[in-house]
């Protein structure tokens, strides 16, 4: 295996393990030493993020695998067991490393070294990175470099990741990894033989302890000061949450006339017919529907990493721990489900930060119940459709206090259900919770921007594709099979018939046993089935259905109110139906980029699936209940 | 390396104080951790080991967690976990600012 350093034409490249605890500048060295060309996956079987990358050598390629980060190499839950299965070469598909790369954080060299020297005891060639030595500098500590290699037996080098110093030997010393110096004698195999053993190398090579950090002991004295910390935290997450909603608001709208004017566009350039509108509807709009989260997701990321590369997130969790552990998660988890508040899809990108992968799991499964902005086109024409205007307290009208009620009910859904998650499903993994603060420091704006740019790829790359399809498949259902419009129909009353008689149109005849008893209609059951593709297509569909020809103001909200079944004359629109699609749309999982981006972080269709299926039920269930409830309290008369 | 072998009942602070009943700003001594099972092994590899310093920096605003000092380094840890770490008080006189594993042997000044 080894000869494939000195020959660079062998088949098998030669594999390097980044190994090292959270925290620990692994990834930061990851990057440094690849360029971010790394391939990103999952280990099979679990959700735990797989990276790897080529690594060029002057005269040789390798790959550089980056392994989980891990405290030790005794697992204490299955996401864990990973690093050590792939250390063993259990692992289907991915090869075992024949080399190891063990970053270790200056400045907590005590704690690090019995892992250093459960690693050793691997056998494997094994070179120690030094990294944050800068801070250890900073903090006025120092290490005595040549006795740590000489009491371990294996070369050290030290780096500062994000400046690139000492990169240059790093490399060098990976261009030959046979020649690595080996221990003579391995560490203990006990417990606490090595820790003794990895005291005493502590000892003799730690020649100033580093003091504690000045500024960050400073910062932390106001942003983890009882009053002033929590007020912080509320000001930075509403903050956080404004500036999602807010800047991203212009560019998703310029977003969106650009899309609008590229269809006219096309439909004025091109020969009518159906492929001109497959091009002008369905693909344009469809990568219309990708690039608009792509403000979003940028705007998000940018800040994520900013208040993460600053050291501020985990003083956040730290804030917020109590209240997410009383429902089984932890503070990392609170940011998640906060951005899910603008999208769902942002959100979940942002649950990357939660080091244990079942809270990560279930903070992904509720994320939707949070109530986004897709949502509010369709809560804000229902409302205004059917709730009267008028003060119930003061200033307080009851139009808001639906509004109110609808977000509230989402979020309170999103950590019951949680809660039921972690107790049943998805129990805890044994993981203690357990968060190291980092110091405060200054994010390299390389560094920063390139984290930023990888995200919105990734989403580009893997979402978008799926979200594009999907959105071509809704448009050939809704327009598809084409059908003879009667002579004497034209305008909206003609593309109304054209609707109806479409797959998506027949499908909502099909579904309308079933959605009977929340008091839908074929009508709503087309408006649910667009509203897959995004949930504020239910306006423009109800729009087309009904013929209004418009999406707003008066026609379609009119139209609303008159429609009645031609038979009972009972209206369709009854308070109780009002209510029961109300809720409908507080769970269900509406949203096709929702279950993409599932796919994409948790690598499986199992979870979005299983998504869909349970919010599938629950809004069932739950509109069910409301329309029964409704039905027997409220009666039919508070619309006239 | 000297370790802390006293055990005896007649220091009465050293053996019934846990991690989570130190108050803010009080250095300990780690005596061990209760246990051997997973969590305790974690506790373990952080650097909780017996004879290393932990100082209590602060407690969130809300109670727990709570965020310690050692190795070098800031740990927050919530009150189920800190509960199994037992410690004996340090000497006051001794340098709050200093950290890391290497223990000291001194037994006198316990309060």
């Amino acid at each position: 295996m080894t000869s494939a350093v000195a020959d660079p034409r062998s088949a098998d490249p030669f594999v390097f393990g980044l190994l090292g605890s959270p925290n620990a500048g692994k990834t930061t060295l990851f990057n440094a030493l690849t360029g971010l060309r790394a391939r990103v996956g999952n280990y099979p079987g679990v959700t735990v993020e797989r990276r790897e990358a080529e690594l060029a050598l002057d005269d040789s390629r390798c790959v550089l695998i980056d392994l989980p980060g891990t405290y030790g190499l005794d697992p204490i839950s299955a996401d864990e067991a990973v690093v050590r299965d792939v250390l063993a070469g259990r692992t289907e598909g991915v090869a075992s490393p024949d080399a190891l790369i063990v970053v270790v954080d200056a400045c907590s060299l005590p704690r690090t070294l019995p892992f250093v020297g459960e690693a050793i005891r691997l056998g494997k060639p094994m070179c120690v990175v030094l990294t944050m030595l800068d801070e250890l500098a900073a903090r006025r500590g120092n290490l005595d470099l040549a006795r740590l290699e000489a009491s371990l037996g294996v070369p050290v080098v030290g780096v500062v990741g994000h400046r690139g110093r000492g990169l240059d030997a790093l490399r060098r010393l990976l261009g030959d990894p046979q020649s690595w110096s080996r221990p003579a004698i391995l560490p203990p195999e006990d417990r606490a033989d090595r820790a003794g053993w990895a005291d005493s190398i502590a000892t003799s090579v730690i020649e100033e302890h580093p003091t504690r950090h000045r500024l960050t002991e400073r910062i932390d004295r106001v942003v983890l000061h009882p009053l002033w910390g929590s007020l912080l935290f509320a000001f930075v997450m509403v903050g956080f949450f404004q500036l999602i909603f807010t800047w991203a608001n212009p560019a998703m709208d310029a977003i969106d006339q650009g899309i609008a004017a590229l269809v006219t566009l096309a439909r004025d350039s091109l020969p009518a017919g159906w492929a001109t509108d497959l091009l002008a509807d369905g693909l344009i709009a469809g990568v219309g529907s990708v690039v608009i989260f792509l403000p979003q997701i940028v705007i998000l990321f940018s800040l994520l990493y900013l208040l993460e590369d600053l050291g501020y997130m985990a003083r956040a969790a730290f804030v917020i721990d109590r209240l997410m552990g009383r429902i089984g998660l932890e503070g990392r988890s609170f940011v998640a489900l906060l951005s899910s508040y603008a999208c769902a899809v942002p959100g979940i990108m942002a649950t990357r930060t939660i080091p244990s992968p079942r809270d990560r799991l279930v903070t992904i499964l509720v994320a939707p119940l949070m109530t986004c902005s897709a949502r509010l086109p369709v809560y804000a024409l229902l409302i205004s459709a059917f709730v009267p205007e008028r003060n119930v307290w003061g200033p307080i009208g009851l139009q808001g206090l639906v509004l109110l009620g609808l977000y509230v009910g989402g979020a309170v859904a999103a950590l019951v259900v949680a809660a039921i998650f972690k107790k049943t499903l998805i129990r805890s993994d044994g993981l203690p919770f357990v968060m190291e603060l980092p110091t405060y420091r200054w994010p390299t704006a390389k560094v920063w921007a390139s984290q930023v740019f990888g995200s919105a790829w990734a989403f580009l790359r893997r979402a978008g594709t799926i979200i594009l399809a999907a959105s071509i498949l809704l448009w050939v259902m809704l327009n598809f099979p084409k059908v003879d419009v009667p002579a004497h129909l034209e305008g909206p009353a003609a593309s109304a018939y054209a609707l109806e008689h479409s797959a998506a149109g027949r499908l909502g005849h099909a579904i309308e046993p079933a959605i009977a008893p929340l008091g839908f209609d074929w009508k709503i059951g087309v408006g649910l089935i667009a509203s897959l593709a995004a949930r504020e297509i239910l306006v423009a569909t109800l729009a087309q259905v009904y013929a209004t020809g418009s999406e707003e103001g008066e026609p379609l909200r009119e139209a609303l109110r008159r429609d009645a079944d031609p038979e009972t004359g009972e209206k369709v629109f009854s308070p109780a139906t009002v209510g029961a699609l109300l809720v409908f749309f507080v769970f269900a999982l509406q949203c096709t980029s929702t279950l993409a981006i599932m796919r994409r972080e948790t690598n499986s269709w199992r979870w979005p699936a299983f998504a869909f299926g349970y919010l599938l039920v629950l809004a069932y269930t739950a509109s069910f209940l409301t329309h029964r409830l409704v039905s027997t309290f409220a009666g039919n008369d508070w619309l006239s | 390396m000297s370790k802390i072998q006293s055990h005896s009942p007649t220091r009465p602070h050293g053996e019934s104080q846990t991690l989570d009943q130190i108050s803010r700003g009080r250095s300990v001594q780690v005596v061990d951790v209760v246990g051997d099972d997973p969590i305790a092994r974690r506790l373990n590899d952080l650097g909780i080991r017996e004879g290393a310093r932990i100082s209590v920096i602060r407690r969130a605003p809300l109670g727990d967690p709570t965020v310690f000092e050692l190795c070098g380094y800031q740990l927050c840890l919530r009150r189920s976990e800190s509960s199994r770490v037992r410690v004996t008080p340090e000497p006051p006189a001794q340098d709050a600012e200093a950290s890391g594993t290497v223990a000291t042997p001194t037994q006198s000044g316990v309060a």
